[in-house]
């Protein structure tokens, strides 16, 4: 009786044994957490963890903070199972003064560009299209100042003496659309001068101005920087870490 | 800044060009054919047929025009009635203003294009 006693109970003794330690490793799971920005300090309770990394916990609750440069902090509460994989994804909005910060640095960009190449820029436009005409104006000297040649030639040598008359006309009016053309092209070169002067000078004032500009700053402080002494979970090591969040 | 403004001027200077009035000092001078010097028609004989008619012999004077010159007919301008178109060089038939001294302008006609040549002005005198 006492032999079945003793058996019995180191029987009950093993089971004991082997389901309470089947019980604690049940009790475990795994989390990972992607947050929106990748350079995110995460922290898993008052553990700190890396993006994506997949970590053993204890079943629970956990609250997981993220702070990154730029994003507001974020704290979520999440729940552990037994025996499972909790991938987790955090939003991480932008913060209202780093928005700030960003329209700031554009206008101040859009402005410092405006005022160093804006005023060539529009020259440039400008001289393309005077450039255009003068192009056309060109062309169209060359054939008048062909055509007034030939009607030049046609004029002294013709027999007949309407022919002498009409190609007299034609090369009194070719010439006179010919020296237009010349003038639209003298012109033209003339503007672009004066254009180009007058660009030059107002360049160099808006490029001295655009050097007075002030580019914005943006300065935060980093919200999840602490020191910290405690034992490294990540590594499943027993050594103790001290280490600083930035 | 200061080479980015010299760089943009030198591409003007490179690139523009004033343009020459090449018709400036151009001006047309007269045909040849215009005044000629030696007329293209000499009347040889004129004869009065009656008061009021004129016959006339011509010679085409061809070494005074081009060889390329087509003309077809002779015109010939007179003082009474239409103009007279002819292929005739001699007794050519004229009216004429009797008593008076008449004007005959002549002178090489293209009949297809409807061209007159320089005239040449034949005076005659006709008599009661």
């Amino acid at each position: 009786m006492s032999i079945r006693l003793f058996v019995f109970n180191v029987l009950f003794l093993i089971g004991g044994i082997s389901y309470s330690q089947e019980m604690a490793d049940s009790s475990k799971g795994k989390m990972r957490v992607y947050t929106q920005s990748s350079a995110a300090v995460i922290y898993v309770g008052e553990l700190k963890v890396k993006y994506g990394e997949i970590i053993e916990l204890d079943t629970g609750q956990y609250v997981i903070t993220a702070w990154a440069p730029k994003r507001k902090k974020v704290r979520e509460l999440v729940r552990v199972g037994n025996k499972y994989t909790k991938t987790v994804r955090i939003k991480m909005p932008l913060t209202k003064e780093y928005k700030h910060y960003r329209n700031k640095k554009a206008l101040y960009e859009v402005k410092k560009t405006t005022l160093r190449y804006g005023p060539m820029t529009a020259f440039i436009f400008y001289a393309a299209n005077e450039m255009s005409v003068i192009s056309k104006s060109n062309e169209n000297a060359d054939q008048f100042l062909t055509l007034a040649n030939e009607q030049k030639s046609k004029a002294e040598n013709s027999f007949w003496p309407s022919d002498i008359e009409a190609n007299r006309k034609g090369f009194a009016i070719s010439k006179l659309s010919y020296e237009n053309e010349i003038e639209k092209v003298n012109d033209g070169w003339q503007k672009i001068y004066a254009g180009l002067a007058a660009t030059i000078v107002v360049n160099y004032f808006t490029w001295r101005l655009s050097k007075k500009l002030k580019r914005p700053n943006y300065d935060e402080k980093p919200q999840l920087t602490k020191l910290f002494i405690g034992p490294d979970m990540q590594s499943r090591t027993t050594q103790l870490t001290i280490g600083f969040n930035f | 800044m200061t080479k980015y403004i010299l760089g943009m001027c030198w591409l003007f200077v490179l690139f523009s060009c004033k343009k020459e009035n090449e018709l400036n000092d151009v001006f047309l001078s007269n045909s040849p054919y215009e005044n000629p010097s030696n007329p293209y028609i000499t009347v040889v004989k004129g004869e009065q047929i009656n008061c009021n008619i004129v016959a006339i012999n011509i010679r085409i004077n061809e070494e005074n025009f081009p060889d390329t010159l087509n003309y077809t007919h002779v015109y010939i301008e007179t003082p009474i009635g239409g103009p007279v178109i002819t292929k005739k060089k001699r007794d050519i038939f004229l009216n004429a203003r009797c008593d008076f001294n008449n004007e005959f302008v002549l002178s090489l006609y293209n009949k297809d294009l409807q061209l007159n040549s320089a005239e040449v002005v034949y005076f005659f005198k006709t008599n009661p």
